[in-house]
Formats: structure tokens, sequence, C-alpha cells
């Protein structure tokens, strides 16, 4: 009969698959190095397009211009300054001044020009970048990242990340989150008002360490479905010891997006109403939002030799036709809040998976947008008006290097910033 | 359920077929015993002892689909979550009664829109949601019950633990379970009022994997 008590270790060991937070003491600080915690708390938010996207969003559509690529002229553009020009009707309408003045913009040339999907979960964009060599970069940030959180590293969406369990990093690991009211219950915030819950929840913490070592048998004997568990029971103890000091009302997060009394995270305004919560009331350091649906951004269509690329994303982000919600209002609205957020340093990042090309294929690498406090408005390592990077272009390590140094993560966790341009 | 088994299995081979691209699963031929004890003894009995005979695939990315699957045993990773759909008659078949609280949680249980299949997870967050439901549920069931008005002892607390695991789990539970159960109502709770503590470790144990996987 297997042992009750199975040690954190053996369960991680036992995990074939190595996903799972085995999270229980919060470190005060990574054991990355000499890496060590920011100065103020920080916040990582990586909101993913499954399938895109287009470099003429993220700040080369000038690039486009002449050839009127992807639909681009010279009357649809917006010019944000430094070298950074967007698609006017969607990022340049839409995206709040704070945006424009702190738009970081990097090259990433992962080398990957297939999608990461349930078939291909070796290879691809998406897996490229959420991964630095055998770690998870989003646990290894938020570690990183220091700081006592207990969700530490989350998620929204409608299936993992890179569609399969990520290794934790130094205990922590992804978690989903998929209700607002839930997440506003873990975090110790009243559904139902603003009323804290500050008192009362030491019993529920014993109870959910008794539900660990409850389920911890079976845990062993399933480690790649149940692995993951050990974790959660952890974080939930955790969540229920914290008391909420900051007044945190969904009636407050459900004014602010718009949600219409609606609760759950199956919409863009939902998962990023989400986020704000998960960072304000639960501290999470690293928040990644995924677009529902297998590579909802991958539009090849092609008309008389050009690509449409450029007409589906706009009207995708404005909601407009079949798409019924407008995305990029929502990002608009979560950048503004986030980057005026005070005593926290909260740095907004919009990536995908591949550049489009003007053939309409796509490409092995993605211009991401970095947004935050600390970011500079700058382009570094764009690309050129056939959407391919230049020789030199830093790759997905890079990126992460730089998200680090935009957070204020001391240490270089992934190495030195090669995007010096973009931090401030 | 323990694996304990006195004998070894007869070698089985199992292939499924996906839709597309197969994906071939192969089962192994593994022993089934005593190793068990220890959580040596239960990573070992997790793994083949024999590689299997089967047929190679090669995927998208030009690896050979077999070459990094997990090398697994029968009877491992085969624990599944329940689906939201399921929860309400779980719930009533323990506790006599469906808690309020399930109503409108399906975003709990991860359940996916209609005409989707979506497999049931967990995380911290859904984990404290199921813990607060199943407070909800537990002291309703408690409220009128005339044995719950006095803290728990070491024998009350047992039979407790013992026949609620029974009734939650589909299974007789293990000491070292019914110890840890007994622990918490007794010793580690702080709990005053008697009832509230009682549903708390009804609570706990409707938290935990076995009440919740299927």
């Amino acid at each position: 009969m297997p042992k009750l008590a199975l040690s954190r270790r053996d369960l991680l060991k036992a995990a074939l698959a190595v996903g799972g937070a085995a999270a229980g003491a919060r470190l005060a600080g990574p054991l990355l190095g000499s890496a060590s915690a920011a100065p103020e708390p920080a916040h990582f938010v990586h909101i993913f397009f499954n399938g895109g996207f287009n470099a003429l969003f993220a700040g080369n559509a000038d690039k486009f211009v002449a050839g009127n690529v992807f639909d681009v002229t010279s009357s649809n553009i917006k010019e944000v300054g430094n070298g950074i020009v967007t698609d006017a009707p969607t990022f340049g309408a839409f995206l709040p001044q704070i945006a424009f003045d702190h738009w970081g913009a990097v090259g990433i040339k992962h080398g990957q020009a297939l999608h990461t999907t349930s078939s291909n979960l070796n290879s691809g964009g998406e897996r490229a970048l959420l991964r630095d060599g055998d770690d998870c970069a989003l646990n290894k940030l938020a570690a990183a990242m220091g700081g006592n959180s207990a969700f530490k590293s989350v998620y929204f969406g409608d299936r993992l990340p890179a569609y399969r369990e990520l290794p934790a990093f130094q205990g922590v690991g992804l978690q989903r989150v998929s209700s607002l009211t839930d997440a506003l219950k873990a975090v110790g915030g009243d559904p139902d008002g603003a009323a804290i819950v500050s008192g009362g929840r030491e019993n529920s913490a014993l109870s959910m360490e008794a539900a660990n070592a409850l389920s911890a048998p079976q845990a062993g004997r399933n480690p790649t479905r149940l692995g993951a568990l050990n974790g959660g029971y952890a974080s939930a103890a955790s969540a229920f010891r914290v008391v909420q000091q900051t007044p945190l009302s969904l009636t407050e997060i459900d004014r602010a997006y718009g949600l219409g009394g609606k609760t759950g995270t199956d919409t863009f305004a939902g998962m990023l109403a989400g986020a704000e919560i998960m960072i304000r009331g639960a501290g999470a350091n690293v928040v990644n939002v995924t677009d529902f649906g297998p590579q909802l951004w991958d539009f090849h269509q092609v008309s008389g030799g050009k690509s449409q690329n450029g007409y589906y994303s706009r009207r995708k982000f404005l909601g407009e036709g079949a798409y019924k919600e407008n995305k990029i209002q929502a990002i608009g609205r979560f950048i503004e809040r986030m980057l005026n957020l005070q005593g926290r340093n909260v740095v907004v990042c919009l990536s995908g998976e591949m550049v489009r090309l003007p053939n309409g294929d796509h490409g092995d690498g993605t211009v991401a947008v970095l947004f935050g406090k600390n970011v500079k408005q700058a382009m570094s390592f764009g690309v050129d008006s056939k959407a391919r990077f230049a020789q030199g272009t830093p790759g997905v390590k890079g990126f992460w290097a730089a998200a680090a140094a935009a957070l204020g993560v001391q240490g270089q966790p992934f190495g030195p910033n090669p995007h010096t341009a973009v931090i401030a | 359920m323990s694996p304990r088994a006195s004998s070894s299995r007869i070698r089985s081979l199992v292939v499924l077929c996906g839709v597309g691209l197969s994906v071939l699963t192969v089962a192994c031929e593994g022993v089934w015993g005593d190793e068990w004890e220890s959580n040596e003894g239960a990573l070992e009995g997790m793994m083949c002892t024999a590689k299997p005979v089967a047929r190679t695939y090669l995927g998208f990315d030009g690896a050979k689909l077999e070459e990094k699957r997990a090398d697994e045993n029968l009877d491992v990773n085969k624990a599944r979550f329940k689906p939201f759909s399921v929860m309400a008659d779980e719930y009533k078949r323990v506790l006599g009664a469906t808690p309020r609280s399930l109503s409108g949680a399906g975003a709990t249980f991860n359940e996916p829109p209609e005409r989707w299949f979506a497999e049931a997870d967990h995380s911290g967050v859904s984990l404290t949601a199921v813990f607060q439901i199943s407070l909800d549920g537990c002291s309703a069931s408690l409220a009128n019950d005339a044995t719950k008005t006095k803290a728990p002892t070491a024998e009350t607390a047992t039979a407790f633990c013992k026949e609620t695991m029974q009734k939650a789990y589909s299974q007789t539970p293990t000491d070292e379970q019914v110890a840890v159960c007994v622990d918490l109502a007794t010793k580690k709770l702080t709990e005053n009022d008697p009832r509230r503590r009682w549903a708390h470790v009804c609570a706990t144990i409707l938290s935990s994997s076995p009440f919740l996987t299927f």
C-alpha cells in the first residue's frame, strides 16, 4: 500500500510529464544565480494571439505602405513615435496615450514557421515562445520575480499554453483561472460586494492541507493527471491565509470592463478582468492570456495574390462581422488600468506565434510589444517590408530577458537583455 | 483503489486509433505487487518491465510519436476529474442534497460550452471554490443532525470519517486517510462551533481527489 504522505520530491520524481506546481514555501527570492526580486511588486501579463500576430499592429506598419501589403496605406496608419507605426483603426484608435508613450516593440526570431497544436506539441511558434530550453519561461519568470503570492503564475484561455502541461520551475507552476467569482473568492474578496473577507479562513487552509494529504496516494499513482493537485492545494491553503488588504469587488471590475454581469472568462474582456483580479488581489506575478480556439489569428486568405491577413485581423480586433467582441477596446482599457496602477510595475505584452508574410503565409518569428512604466517608446529588431527579420535578431531568450528588464528583475535570469533600446 | 495484486498481470496489447493521425498507445508488461509499499517501489511499479512491440509513426515534426511517450505501467494515470454535469448527483449521493452554491458553478469545474467537450481540471483557484461549495453543502446537510452538536472525539471522528469517505470515495479509505481526517477533526481545526467543525471535516473529504475523480 502506498505511503500516504508522499513528499513533494517524490511526487515530482513520479511525474512522468513534469507538470504541476509543487508549491509550498513561497520563496522570498529566487534561486537563480544572483537573481533577486524587483524593488516593487511586478506583474507580467502575456496576451498571446494564437496563429498571429501581424507585425503591422506591433509597430512595423510603415514597412508595408509602399506595397500596400496587408491593405496598409499612408492614411490608415498611426505614427506612434520613434519608428513605431501601427494600424490606425485598431491599435491607433483604442490604445491609450500611456501605451503609446511606453511602447517597446521587440523582434523575436524563434525559427519556427509551424503552429504548435495538439498534434504538434514538440515544435511550433507557441512552444518556442514559452520555453527557455526545457524550462517554462512563464514559470521561470514568475519564480525570478519573488514575492509570496499564492498564485504566482496563472493562465486564462480554453486550453493549456502550448497545449500541454508546462514544467514547474522551483515550485512555481501555471494554474488555470476559469471564473471571476472563483478568482475573487480565492483572493479573499466578496463577489457580492466590496467587503473584505479578513478572518476565519485558517480552518479552510487547514482543510486544504488535509485534502492534499487525502489525495496524495491517488496523485502518486496518477502523476501526469493529478500531479498538479499538490501545488493546487498548497496555493489554495496559502490563499485562505492571506488577508485581503485592498477592497476588490466584482461591481468595480464589471463596470471597468463592461461585463454586463457575466462572470465567465470566455471572453477577452472577461479574461483581462480576471487578470486584474489576480494581480490586485493575489499579486500574481505572471498571467498568460490565450485567445480562444485553435490558430484563430491564422488568416491565410489571399486575394489577387495579396494577403488578406490585415483585413481579417482588423475585423477580429474590432469585433466586426462574425466577430462579436471588440478585443482591442478591452486590451486598451486593460493597459490603461494596469499602467496606471499605483505601487505596482505591470508590464503588458502582446505577442503571437508568428509574423505574417505578404504572400499569406507565416514567418519564423514574432514582433512582440511590451507596455510598461520602464519601457521606452522604441523598436528593437523589427521586420522589413517582406516581414523578414534581420540577421542578428535575438531569439526567444532575448525576449524574456527584455521582459525581465522591464519588470526590474535583478540578476538577468534569462541572460543579458539584447533589447536595451526599449528599456528606460 | 489500491493497486496491490498478488500475481503478475498477463501481457496485454491495447491499440487506440484516433481520427486523422493515429496515436498509438501500447500497454506493456508490468508487475503489480508489493512494490507499492515504498515510494521507490511506487516509481518502479509505474514503469513498464518490458518494451512493447508496436508500430511506429512519424509526426509533422519528423519525430517518432512513440519516442517521447511516457513509460507507464497498467493502471497508471487513469484518474479523470468528474465533469460538472455529474456533480449535482454526486453531492446528492453523499450529502442527500445538492449544495445551493453548486448552481451556476460550471466554470469552477471547467464546464465546456454546449456541443463541445473539454476535460475537467482543477487548480488552486478552483479548489478554493470547490471547498466553499462543499462546505455549503456539508453545513446544510449537518444542520439538523443531532449527533453533531458536540465537538468531535477520536471515536466519533473515526466513525464519521470512515463512513463519509466510504460514501464519497466509493471505496474503503486507508488507515492513513482515516488518521488524517481524525487528526484534522480533533486536533487541527480551531472552529469552536461543533457543527461548523464537522462541516469542515466533511468539506475536506469532498474537496479531495478521490471524490473529485473517477
